[in-house]
């Protein structure tokens, strides 16, 4: 009888040292949400339907194109990457509603897709209080970052920039120093921020600035803001408008045969922009922080993305992908870093203290270590060939 | 077998229900509407509360359209109007948020009007477009009157705050809409059963005979406008309420044609066909979801990114499937499924 107790409480103390050990070892390895043994889950919320569609199906792309990448070389830490993509339409109530599924319903570890700015301000209260580490990378609002979100890190600098630089370089490459200046921006924050840097041009190299235009939101004719321009004799103009806005105010400024200098902002560097400007016969100015589909290291992306993306994606390759891809890259190292115990609390601890991650010549290096963990990076200045209905590099990035 | 009831009594006729059975569903389906905050989490829960919120503003478009007759193109500028009435009144003027909802419906019932007149002499596609062409009109006051509405920079909302007491959060806020959709309802089931949802209907019915019964026309059509838009217009604040932040972007076009949808999916003048249509309006998506996930992995990941592109597709192709098969609408579907069920086994 003492034999077999003996037995019995042998064979309980084994099983209490297995289960006790595998605790530990489960324990030890406990990650959050959206990580297990073999698999990191990530959201993101873009535009993929409607008229921004062309923004978020690109970003979209990129993100898939580096989790493809990055899962072919064996994933991160021996993990997966998967992501799930919420379209949003581009309406903010409905920005919220995808972003509360994510966190909610399929338990995503972090985000690194936020669609446009005012998107990404309504989502915001329920980012800060799932407290989940999110990547801004497509539209850098400063509203984001100030007051700074413990767990929001935003790739990209100020829109003020975009207003300074071609300016900058019209006349100190350009030699247009004593040419007359104007600007043509949208009356909201955007296009506030884009004055802000066309007036810092000015103020900073004397200029000559004739005429500072407004336009609503949504306006499609330009006609009497582009007479105002040629009126008061504006030969070097920056158009702080959107795609079809640049093209249509350019093709008035050919109907009034102008002989102008423009520039614009990241966006008109989109294939689509381009085409569409391309019949007005301007080659413009455009500044932005990622490399063009046209750039060696844009090139080598495309690369890739033909080998790694459906027919389908790869269509809609434009910067923005390019935004996507070192969006998913940067929020990857985050994860990386941590090793084998992936949290959350780990990866924005890792994220803070990014600093100098190289893209590999898509972007400048990204650092995160800063007050409002915004990585400002530097801006490359592009000019079109409507010929070809191409961009070029003129200037390499460049921090200002 | 239950027959008929016959009543002997004018009051009997007008009661909301006289047959005992119809208060104790309710109080069930209320109970278990109470209990849902325990079954879903965030993302269920909002789904459930866009639900009531869009079910406020359908009811008001469902007395104007199903009830009235009038037909309306115009109510995402209702909606609009009602979202950033509650934003400016709350933020700008410190009224309180509960008083802002009511006040913000009141707002929208006042601008109906601009569409109110006109119904006057207009019918069918005139109406219509001269509906449609408003919320064109509203969309833009808000984006030039920057001083007021912050442009296209989009508004920042209040919570809902209640004596002091915050409904931030999903489950506190599931519970504010669930309670104003009742008292909407309630509003609704005793505006229909008053001399004026009488009016109404003679009026969808048969605009000449109704005046020739005494009914003012001008009078009952504008009501019909002021209370349509003052519901939508509520249903605007609590959207504001629930997404705390809005701008133009979230009021588009296709919200009045969304809202008409689910009218005429539900049933055309039918209270629960409101409530039932914009149920399976909202919840469309995650059908085609759940639809596409049944069909396999990689289907699920061809549609993902096309969802309300087949959305979209979809509200056509359930339209005309009702249209076509159940004209009533989900009112009908539920009043033959009670039939059946009352007359079982006679039923047919």
């Amino acid at each position: 009888m003492s034999q077999k107790f003996k037995k019995v409480m042998n064979r309980f103390a084994q099983w209490s040292v297995i289960t006790l050990a595998g605790g530990v070892v489960m324990s030890v390895a406990a990650q959050d949400v959206g990580v297990t043994a073999t698999e990191i889950l990530i959201g993101e919320v873009q535009p993929m339907s409607g008229p921004a569609s062309l923004i978020g199906k690109a970003g979209a792309a990129g993100s898939k194109l580096a989790i493809a990448e990055i899962n072919a070389n064996g994933g991160i830490n021996g993990r997966k990457l998967r992501a799930i993509y919420e379209d949003d339409g581009y309406v903010p109530a409905r920005s919220v509603s995808s972003v509360k599924k994510l966190i909610d319903s399929d338990k995503v570890f972090g985000l690194t897709g936020t669609t446009g700015s005012s998107h990404m301000v309504a989502m915001l209260p329920t980012i800060e209080e799932a407290k989940i580490p999110t990547i801004v990378h497509m539209a850098p609002n400063p509203a984001v970052v100030s007051p700074r979100r413990p767990t929001v890190f935003m790739i990209g600098p100020d829109y003020d920039y975009a207003g300074y630089v071609p300016i900058s370089y019209m006349v100190e490459k350009m030699n247009k120093k004593g040419g007359k200046y104007g600007i043509l921006y949208q009356d909201d924050d955007f296009g506030k921020a884009l004055l802000a840097g066309y007036q810092k041009a000015v103020k900073q190299y004397g200029l000559n600035s004739v005429a500072e235009i407004s336009f609503k939101r949504g306006a499609k004719d330009f006609s009497a803001e582009v007479l105002t321009l040629k009126d008061k004799g504006a030969n070097a103009v920056y158009l702080g408008t959107l795609t079809t806005e640049s093209a249509s105010i350019m093709s008035e400024f050919r109907r009034l045969n102008m002989d102008v200098t423009l520039g614009t902002l990241w966006a008109g560097q989109l294939p689509a922009a381009v085409k569409l400007a391309a019949p007005s016969g301007y080659q413009y100015l455009i500044p932005d922080y990622y490399a063009s589909n046209y750039d060696a290291a844009g090139l080598v992306l495309m690369e890739k993305a033909k080998k790694f993306l459906s027919a389908d994606d790869y269509a809609n390759f434009n910067r923005y992908t390019v935004s996507g891809y070192v969006g998913t890259l940067v929020f990857a190292e985050g994860i990386r870093r941590c090793g084998a115990n992936v949290t959350r609390v780990c990866v924005v601890n890792e994220l803070n203290k990014l600093q100098n991650f190289s893209t590999n010549g898509l972007s400048g290096p990204v650092s995160f270590n800063n007050a409002k963990a915004q990585a400002v990076l530097p801006i490359k200045l592009f000019q079109t060939d409507p010929a070809s209905g191409t961009v070029k590099s003129v200037t390499d990035f460049i921090a200002y | 077998m239950r027959s008929r009831t016959y009543q002997n009594s004018y009051a009997g006729l007008v009661a909301l229900s006289n047959q005992p059975h119809a208060w104790v569903w309710t109080g069930i389906g209320i109970l278990i509407l109470a209990l849902m905050p325990t079954l879903f989490g965030s993302f269920g829960l909002n789904m459930l509360t866009a639900i009531f919120v869009a079910s406020i503003g359908v009811l008001g478009l469902n007395l104007l359209s199903g009830v009235a007759g009038q037909i309306s193109l115009g109510h995402a500028g209702f909606l609009l109007i009602g979202a950033y009435a509650q934003a400016i009144l709350t933020t700008d003027y410190k009224v309180p948020t509960l008083i802002a909802i009511f006040l913000s419906g009141l707002v929208a019932a006042i601008a109906s009007l601009v569409v109110g007149i006109p119904s006057l002499r207009l019918k069918g596609l005139y109406l219509a477009i001269t509906t449609l062409a408003f919320t064109f009109i509203v969309r833009h006051i808000v984006l030039f009157a920057e001083g007021i509405t912050r442009g296209s920079a989009g508004m920042p909302v209040d919570a809902l705050s209640v004596f002091g007491f915050s409904f931030k959060g999903d489950v506190r806020f599931y519970y504010a809409a669930l309670a104003m959709l009742m008292l909407f309802i309630i509003m609704t089931l005793n505006l229909m059963r008053s001399r004026i949802g009488r009016a109404w209907l003679a009026l969808r019915d048969h605009d000449i005979a109704a005046r020739a019964m005494g009914i003012d026309l001008m009078r009952y059509k504008l009501l019909a406008f002021m209370v349509s838009a003052f519901y939508t217009g509520v249903a605007g604040a609590m959207v504001a309420l629930q997404t705390r932040f809005i701008n133009v972007d979230t009021f588009s076009i296709l919200i009045s044609i969304e809202a008409l949808a689910m009218v005429i999916v539900g049933g055309m003048g039918r209270i629960h066909g409101a409530i039932l249509g914009t149920a399976l309006i909202i919840f469309l998506p995650e059908l085609l979801n759940l639809g596409f996930a049944a069909a396999g992995d990689n289907f699920k990941t061809l549609m993902a990114d096309r969802i309300y592109e087949v959305k979209g597709m979809m509200y056509g192709i359930v339209i005309l499937l009702f249209l076509r098969l159940e004209p009533e609408g989900m009112a009908g579907i539920w009043r033959k499924s009670k039939r059946f069920w009352v007359q079982w086994p006679l039923s047919q």
